[in-house]
């Protein structure tokens, strides 16, 4: 009989294995060869060593689309982490009627597919007819109507909300698990010694949320370094106003898809890589490499 | 059974959290205060999908001059959704969206569950390196995989060709690949937390390892398999950057693709943005309300076990 389950075992493990290899491990291997290469045409490659890299390294496109997906995601990612906080101490500590159907509702936007995201927002702050500029208008908080999606500052400011809105309720729901998993027993301790709120969240609750925390931070890089849907909405994929909604993803969209240059897109997705990979273990050490020193 | 379950649910929802835990409420002005600022919040997520709703009822000039008045009744008009039928096809987007998304959350409930049991159930040569390809296998981004699935879509013949059929398939392999790995994390682990017993009770009475699978493990693990369907299912339906790449003509869009292009196509006609904006996200949102307790649960699978 185990000599049957070994070959069952193989043989239900085989779409997995033939999936991955196929779809994830060889295009992955096969991105790296075509990095090193130069598209003569769609059929001919031709090995230049690390020349695409060095291209990559001088291409000011590629470093504006760098610094513009990192500021979307700081103005995404930092209000989000204290909104989130915020909705998870909130929801846990005190007792709220229909905290569940609040949690709900937060979570809401992240459901809603991010292209009609896209959408929506982009009628919201139409600068002519929108509503935005109607209601500042109405308020008097402004005279002119201001062209939003004009404007760089703001078009980068309207996509870090847009990704803010889409995202506080996910990392809330993921925060409060944090919370609610911490002993009872840790904090009645606490309770009984003198802590009073304060003190519970910052001597208690937020060192032992670490981990949860570090979850958090690092799924919110990894896709916020990947931002695609929302600046290929809002600017039908060309990234205006003044290039800065370009982000890493839809520049290699572009460089993929209109220019049909795999080689140099190969080359944008491996910089993209080597990114995200360098920052998710330098923020993993920064949050956990003191732990073994003390 | 299931129904029993969703009734639970909604009275948990209604009655706002758990059941087993007695609560009592106090009244006092922070309370009100906290109440206040949680109410005002949950208005600023539920209003745009309001407002858009909304306006999709009106006429488009009048969502030019005043998009906050009701729709009541001479500006109610059903206008909008009668051009996103005629002239964007959205039903056909829908077809191409579901037909993609429920091929690829059925393959990955069937092949990942194979591979979870096996991998918790069984030993066999290569098991140790199966479960590495696993953890690589959340680790490679669809950005840094989709040029060479391209090409290689071109050289099989399944992109570029104008044909439904293949170009929907053209999604749906990859997306199957890229979920794959998540979903034997999450079912391996409840899979792992059966008794073994059951199962050898089975065998002993007969059952075949396809009866295994498919009589005591798959419904004994219904939740989970359903938090990986749903998850799935979301996660494939709202995908814009694998769909954009194969999706290229008007007759193969998915409702993503759709969306993406409709401001380049449609210019400022926010009548019809709003009902097809409507039309894509309010199923989407019923379903959630019923499906919201696995949900949560998928949220969160990853983060608190770590």
């Amino acid at each position: 009989m185990r000599e049957k389950r070994a070959k069952w075992g193989l043989i239900f493990c085989l779409p997995f294995l033939a999936t991955f290899l196929i779809f994830q491990f060889y295009p992955i291997l096969y991105s790296l060869y075509l990095s090193f290469t130069y598209q003569e045409n769609s059929r001919t490659f031709i090995f230049t060593g690390l020349d695409n890299y060095q291209d990559l390294l001088h291409d000011a496109v590629f470093w504006k689309s760098v610094a513009n997906t990192w500021k979307i995601w700081l103005m995404c990612f930092i209000p989000q982490l204290v909104a989130a906080l915020l909705l998870a101490v909130l929801l846990t500590q005190y007792r709220i009627r229909g905290a569940g159907f609040f949690r709900a509702v937060f979570y809401l936007p992240n459901l809603v597919t991010a292209a009609s995201v896209g959408v929506l927002f982009a009628a919201l702050f139409d600068w002519q007819t929108g509503s935005v500029n109607g209601i500042l208008q109405s308020l008097g908080l402004i005279e002119e109507k201001v062209n939003w999606m004009g404007s760089p500052a703001f078009a980068q400011g309207i996509t870090g909300f847009i990704q803010w809105w889409m995202w506080f309720g996910y990392s809330s729901i993921l925060l409060t698990a944090g919370i609610t998993a911490i002993s009872q027993e840790i904090i009645d301790a606490s309770v009984v010694d003198g802590a009073n709120n304060w003190q519970r969240l910052y001597r208690i609750t937020l060192p032992l949320l670490k981990p949860t925390l570090l979850y958090v931070l690092v799924t919110s890089l990894i896709g916020g370094m990947q931002i695609f849907d929302i600046p290929m909405t809002l600017t039908k994929g060309d990234g205006e106003p003044q290039k800065s909604l370009m982000t890493m993803v839809l520049y290699l969209y572009n460089m993929a898809f209109k220019n049909k240059d795999y080689s140099y897109g190969a080359t944008i997705s491996y910089g993209l890589f080597i990114i995200i990979l360098l920052f998710s273990i330098l923020f993993f050490k920064v949050l956990y490499g003191k732990k073994e020193e003390g | 059974m299931i129904a029993d379950d969703r009734k639970g649910m909604v009275i948990d929802m209604a009655r706002g959290n758990d059941r087993s835990k007695k609560r009592h409420y106090k009244f006092s002005f922070g309370m009100a205060g906290i109440y206040a600022v949680l109410i005002a919040w949950a208005l600023t997520t539920i209003y745009p999908l309001f407002w858009i709703l909304m306006n999709s009822f009106k006429d488009k000039k009048l969502i030019r001059s005043d998009s906050f008045s009701l729709p009541v009744g001479e500006t109610f008009t059903l206008d909008n959704y009668k051009t996103a039928f005629d002239r964007v096809n959205i039903l056909g987007a829908y077809r191409n969206s579901l037909v993609i998304s429920l091929s690829v959350a059925a393959a990955v409930i069937l092949l990942a569950g194979l591979a979870s049991y096996a991998l918790v159930r069984y030993d066999f040569k290569l098991k140790g390196l199966l479960g590495s390809m696993v953890v690589a296998g959340m680790m490679f981004p669809a950005f840094a995989t989709i040029i060479p699935v391209i090409r290689m879509m071109n050289v099989i013949g399944l992109a570029n060709t104008n044909q439904i059929p293949k170009s929907l398939l053209a999604v749906i392999l990859p997306q199957i690949a890229g979920n794959l790995s998540f979903a034997i994390v999450v079912l391996r682990g409840y899979i792992g937390g059966l008794p073994v017993e059951l199962e050898e009770a089975a065998y002993m009475e007969g059952c075949n390892i396809f009866q295994l699978f498919f009589k005591v493990v798959m419904p004994l693990c219904k939740p989970s398999f359903a938090t990986v369907g749903i998850f799935s299912f979301l996660w494939s339906y709202n995908d814009l950057f694998t769909q954009s790449f194969f999706l290229k003509t008007k007759p193969e869009y998915s409702v993503t693709v759709l969306l993406s292009l409709l401001t380049s196509q449609e210019g400022t006609n926010y009548g019809l943005m709003a009902s097809s904006v409507s039309l894509i996200v309010f199923p989407l949102l019923i379903v959630y309300l019923f499906l919201q307790k696995y949900i949560v649960k998928g949220l969160t699978a990853g983060a608190v076990k770590g």
